[in-house]
């Protein structure tokens, strides 16, 4: 029963990566790491044996271990995603902000160098 | 120097970020020593400090919402640059911790084309400020944070007092909004192979200028978004 809450889990959150790449609001290179994770935590759903074999290639004693130290390493790897997108967004912000006060500030200076005559 | 001016053009750019109470008296100050093309970059305030910067005499570029310090000196520069075509820009603080004495020593290494920019430091020997203990630990711990990012030997990395050739200005580019603009611009300077000076200031500390000056944490966030800035780059 366990197995098939995370597969289907595992198909519906690989199905958003497929709808984002289609759309393009995810790229290539993330499109591949999504699959790649999801299409790992589908293997290991099925065939969780597998995972005491990469343990013990690593040195680790239990599968379970691995599965853990990689869910941190990964969740790191993804928090450092974000973090690069949302500080473009502030960039991206910060830009906008400028450039549209320095516009206002210029047309501004037009208009009452315009107006000047009349006032 | 980088000009044909004989007389050259002189900017002061001012960040402010509700600074209604003193921005008046800063203007009125600069004006005092004949400092008259002064810019005050109203960073989204909520008070009055455009108004009454309009009323020193001031022109005023308001930003539509509040971004912090880098950015207001970024607008400043930009529209300087755009609009003006000044052969030395002045960065000056809204709240009254900076002298206008101090400006024809700081900009003096610019006039005699021995620097790109100058920079004012705090704890340069000639300097006479008196700077209270804590703060004097967090600055000093910030210049030996940028000096090894930055591989410079400055005394004083996080002094908005700082004068800018015509080179400068074209160069130093910053794109950190917040107070790591000054270590940005460090950065800046060094891979840009900018040549600077630093060159003696005072620093009037009052409860008012430590009131709005950054606290004790704040430098901790701008150390790590140095660090990130260099890992992403």
């Amino acid at each position: 029963m366990l197995k098939l809450i995370l597969a289907g889990f595992i198909a519906f959150a690989f199905s958003r990566a497929i709808l984002r790449f289609k759309d393009k609001s995810i790229s290539f290179r993330e499109f591949l790491f999504w699959s790649l994770l999801w299409t790992g935590a589908a293997i290991l759903t099925f065939i969780p044996q597998l995972s005491d074999v990469a343990a013990a290639s690593f040195g680790i004693g239990r599968g379970a271990d691995i599965a853990f130290f990689l869910s941190i390493i990964i969740l790191f790897y993804v928090i450092f995603r974000l973090y690069v997108k949302i500080d473009k967004l502030d960039r991206d912000i910060t830009t906008v902000t400028i450039e549209s006060s320095i516009r206002t500030h210029l047309q501004k200076e037009v208009a009452d160098e315009i107006c000047k005559p009349l006032k | 120097m980088e000009t044909s001016a004989k007389n050259p053009s002189v900017w002061v750019v001012i960040p402010a970020y509700n600074e209604a109470e003193k921005i008046g008296s800063v203007i009125n100050q600069l004006q005092a020593h004949s400092y008259s093309n002064i810019l005050v970059v109203d960073d989204g305030s909520t008070d009055n400090t455009s108004k009454q910067a309009g009323a020193a005499g001031a022109k005023i570029l308001s930003l539509l919402i509040n971004r912090g310090q880098g950015a207001a000196l970024r607008a400043g520069i930009e529209l300087l640059r755009e609009t003006e075509n000044p052969d030395i820009i002045i960065t000056f603080d809204a709240d009254g911790q900076h002298r206008p004495e101090d400006i024809p020593t700081l900009i003096q290494p610019i006039l005699d084309g021995s620097a790109d920019i100058a920079l004012g430091s705090r704890f340069l020997e000639k300097s006479d400020t008196v700077i209270p203990l804590i703060r004097r630990i967090i600055l000093k711990s910030g210049v030996l944070f940028t000096n090894v990012i930055s591989r410079t030997k400055l005394t004083d990395t996080h002094n908005g007092l700082r004068a800018l050739g015509r080179k400068a200005i074209r160069e130093i580019d910053i794109t950190q909004r917040g107070m790591e603009h000054a270590s940005e611009i460090i950065d800046c300077l060094v891979k840009k192979h900018l040549r600077y000076m630093e060159v003696p200031v005072h620093i009037e500390y009052t409860d008012y200028s430590l009131g709005k000056g950054q606290r004790s944490s704040a430098f901790l966030k701008i150390g790590a978004k140095i660090l990130i800035k260099k890992l992403i780059d």
